[in-house]
């Protein structure tokens, strides 16, 4: 077991990695009166298309979420739920476009609900009549997700950026792909992508982080869960230019919502660290788009916007900038915001206050077990490593880093995406 | 965790003592009666109240400044709780530990009772511009409650249960509402709120607590002595028959109401027979009853839940599905609620239902929020404290869960209808 200690930040993970590979990484928070566990599996909705060996497999948009809805039911007839409950804990899961996870949230029986966490996830009971009966039920959450303007709106904008790239998908899949889902998909989708080398196990809370190793290596010692057959998934080659430059949609919405995204390939950026770049683009977004800044002040003292907000993403090999909002005036607002991204800036003083506020952020993060818990996974997913150094390349952080990116961006290829009431 | 109180003439303060965050937590509660409020402009209020102040009068000038308070947040929530009206301003801060300047913690609270001493106006009123933007919010807010299904029915659904009681209020009422709040107004809702307004303050965190007391008394200038009566709970008007009531929706997805009037309760049956009472009827678990009809057996819907509004008297199960399969879901729910009346379910179940409520009190003891809550329910209507509270649900029997379920009476059932087309 190996202790990585996260640098200025007086915090631990303890890091191992069973015999049949599976990383486990678990933090400690003796304070704390739960634990969190998670059992993921890098499967999510974007891997429809993926060859094992020879063998090509295509299956319906959704599968992966589908296979979590199925997980649950066990060999007993019984869900994951009732074990669970009867211990007086709490068991759940979701599908990202990335990943499935499995979570178990307890204070105490601690080794029988990590035990039955490992068997459930990896003893599955898939049959046809399983499948049939829980198909009305996706649906019906999917019809949730439809009358959600903000998914509208998500989905909208991958659509309009991405000619092939999958995030253009809800991660449910749409009614046609739910009912055509088969037993065969989720057969095929399990057996490529549930195993121990493509899966990764984090627990975060009061225990002791020996025991739980032991017990989760131990637990799979005598599972036969076969050979790790490695699928390749299919990469899907996707143009530097935006699918459609703008698209209106109307959908049942009293105040019009918007969203511009902007497409960059990643090479345009000189720096190697997905991490520190994302963390570069935050500051610059937060800076000139955030409550501070000068064009949201002008903006709500102008009575054109009622919200504001951003994001940054890296999707494949290329970064993508977001700003969202609501307006009655979109028309207005969408060329003053296209504007102000092309002349984004920043000042020494306003850097300094950033940082500042984020890394009290980054302390206060390690208050919350299902935070720390959920930043580890997205490190695994993002980075493939735990970073020991967040703190450092926080302070690290110059003006001289943000003028370097700000050269670098692009804003050739952007996309708009409206909702209105009526068109 | 050290639980201790301060007493003072205008206020109190609760506090808890603790290690296990770095977040410093407080609230400053006032409570006032809701009936008798213009619940919108109150709302209004805390809102304008956390948008600017007079010492940082721009929106920019007020998050610049809790930025350098290292990320410190001020917020306000205006919560209706039966006749009660809260209003909250919630202010969270890193631990002073954590931060090399000395002056970090007076700082802090300089700011959170700056706020709220010296709001933003000017000689007439509220600061225009500010008012303007909350404004603009809060018209947002309003029209946006029509693209929620959910929200949208379960507020149709009180107003059918209970027209003119407040019950059917919402604090952020209607865009009439909104439209007669003026700068004057809330200058009066303002001073309303400090002289009329029961105050708590509630802090959490690792602190010195007696410090802290004294850091209030010395920032906190409020010193109005209030010696009316408040009671929080509503007494409704007893429903006779089922109403029915359909209304045309624009979206994919039906959403059924059922409401029942809760008839009579005792505290006990307030404070803890309701909670084990729900948790096998419609809990967390896809095995409660609900869950098993609607969604295991019959596959009519992903969601269902209830919403217990105990100080109203209402309870609503709200259920989202295909609208020729509202008929099938709503004897399914008449069925379920039949069999909790006549004890039809097991023992294995009610002990299920206990061990999962004492093991989400236990984990509520990780979340400063949580903590803070169940001490002001404490304060408000007499929740047991936690420990306290697990002993009374680990009392509850089977026939006191009959005889609850029996004081249910069906009161509604309401549909928002879905729209004929669907699409990606």
């Amino acid at each position: 077991m190996k202790e990585i200690k996260l640098q200025g930040l007086n915090e631990t993970i303890y890091y191992d990695v069973a015999d049949n590979g599976l990383p486990i990484m678990m933090w400690v928070h003796e304070k704390s009166k739960g634990y969190y566990l998670t059992l993921s599996v890098k499967y999510g909705s974007l891997d429809t298309e993926f060859q094992i060996q020879n063998k090509k497999v295509t299956v319906p948009n959704g599968v992966a979420h589908f296979l979590e809805h199925l997980n649950f039911q066990e060999r007993d007839g019984k869900d994951a739920q009732s074990f669970y409950q009867q211990n007086g804990s709490d068991v759940n899961a979701f599908t990202t476009f990335q990943y499935t996870s499995y979570e178990v949230y307890g204070t105490n029986h601690l080794r029988e609900n990590l035990e039955h966490l490992v068997e459930f996830v990896m003893t599955p009971s898939f049959s046809n009549k399983m499948v049939q009966n829980e198909k009305n039920i996706i649906v019906e959450e999917n019809k949730m997700d439809l009358d959600n303007p903000g998914n509208l709106l998500y989905y909208g904008m991958f659509r309009n950026l991405f000619k092939n790239d999958k995030h253009q998908h809800y991660i449910t899949g749409t009614k046609e792909d739910i009912l055509k889902t088969n037993l065969e998909d989720i057969l095929n989708a399990y057996e490529a992508f549930y195993h121990p080398m493509n899966m990764f196990f984090i627990a975060t809370g009061n225990f002791n982080p020996y025991e739980v190793a032991t017990i989760i290596k131990d637990k799979m010692k005598d599972m036969d869960l076969g050979e790790w057959k490695n699928p390749k998934r299919k990469e899907l080659r996707e143009p530097a230019k935006v699918q459609n430059a703008y698209e209106e949609i109307e959908a049942n919405v009293e105040v019009p919502k918007f969203r511009i995204g902007v497409k960059i390939p990643r090479k345009n950026f000189k720096e190697k660290s997905d991490y520190k770049l994302r963390l570069l683009l935050t500051l610059l977004l937060n800076s000139n788009f955030g409550a501070t800044s000068d064009i949201y002040e002008e903006l709500l003292n102008k009575d054109l916007i009622v919200s504001l907000g951003f994001e940054k993403s890296i999707i494949g090999h290329y970064v993508c900038l977001f700003l969202n909002g609501e307006s009655k005036y979109p028309d207005e607002v969408i060329p003053i915001l296209k504007t102000t991204l092309t002349h984004m800036e920043m000042n020494e003083k306003t850097l300094k206050r950033k940082l500042h506020s984020a890394i009290a952020n980054m302390v206060l993060s390690y208050d919350d077990i299902t935070e720390v818990n959920m930043n580890l996974q997205e490190q695994v997913m993002n980075y493939g490593e735990i970073i020991d150094h967040q703190k450092e390349i926080f302070e690290s952080i110059r003006l001289s880093d943000i003028k370097e990116v700000l050269k670098e961006l692009s804003f050739k290829e952007m996309a708009t995406v409206v909702l209105k009431n009526k068109i | 965790m050290v639980y201790k109180s301060y007493e003072y003439d205008s206020f109190r303060i609760f506090t808890i003592q603790t290690d296990q965050f770095k977040n410093a937590h407080i609230e400053v509660v006032f409570q006032g009666d809701a009936s008798t409020s213009k619940l919108t402009e109150k709302s209004f209020l805390s809102e304008i109240m956390c948008f600017s102040s007079k010492k940082y009068p721009t929106r920019k000038d007020f998050v610049i400044r809790m930025e350098e308070l290292y990320n410190a947040y001020l917020y306000g929530v205006t919560s209706k709780v039966g006749n009660s009206l809260l209003t909250n301003f919630v202010f969270d801060f890193l631990d002073p530990y954590y931060v090399d300047e000395a002056s970090y913690l007076e700082d802090c609270l300089t700011f959170l009772f700056d706020t709220i001493m010296h709001p933003n106006m000017e000689q007439n009123g509220f600061d225009y511009k500010s008012f303007q933007i909350i404004k603009s919010r809060f018209r947002s807010d309003i029209e946006s409650l029509k693209e929620n299904p959910v929200n949208y029915s379960l507020r149709q659904s009180l107003k059918e249960m209970y027209p003119d009681s407040i019950s059917s209020k919402s604090v952020l009422g209607t865009i009439e509402e909104l439209e007669s709040i003026t700068l004057e107004s809330l200058v009066a809702s303002y001073q309303n709120l400090l002289e009329t307004s029961y105050c708590d303050i509630y802090i959490i965190g690792n602190l010195d607590m007696d410090q802290m007391a004294k850091l209030v008394l010395k920032h906190f200038k409020n010193h109005v002595i209030k010696t009316h009566e408040q009671n929080t709970f509503v007494r409704n008007k007893r429903v006779k028959d089922v109403k029915k009531k359909v209304e045309d929706g624009k979206f994919v997805q039906s959403n059924l109401v059922m409401g029942y009037q809760m008839q009579g309760f005792t505290e006990k049956e307030y404070h803890s027979v309701l909670a084990v009472f729900g948790e096998i009827f419609c809990g967390t678990s896809l095995n409660s009853k609900l869950y098993q009809y609607l969604r295991n057996d019959n596959s009519l819907c992903y969601r269902v839940q209830t919403i217990y509004q105990k100080f109203d008297e209402a309870l609503l199960i709200s259920v989202g599905l295909e609208s020729k399969n509202k008929n099938l879901a709503v004897k399914l729910i008449q069925k379920a609620m039949k069999e909790m009346a006549i004890g039809k379910f097991s023992d294995e179940e009610l002990e299920m239902a206990k061990e999962q409520l004492c093991f989400a009190l236990t984990m509520s003891l990780d979340n400063q929020n949580s903590i803070i809550n169940n001490y002001l329910f404490h304060n408000l209507v007499g929740t047991p404290l936690l420990e306290e509270r697990k002993e009374d649900l680990l009392a509850v029997t089977k026939e006191d869960i009959m005889k609850l379920a029996k004081k249910m009476k069906h009161a509604l059932i309401y549909e928002l209808k879905e729209v004929s087309h669907e699409g990606n």
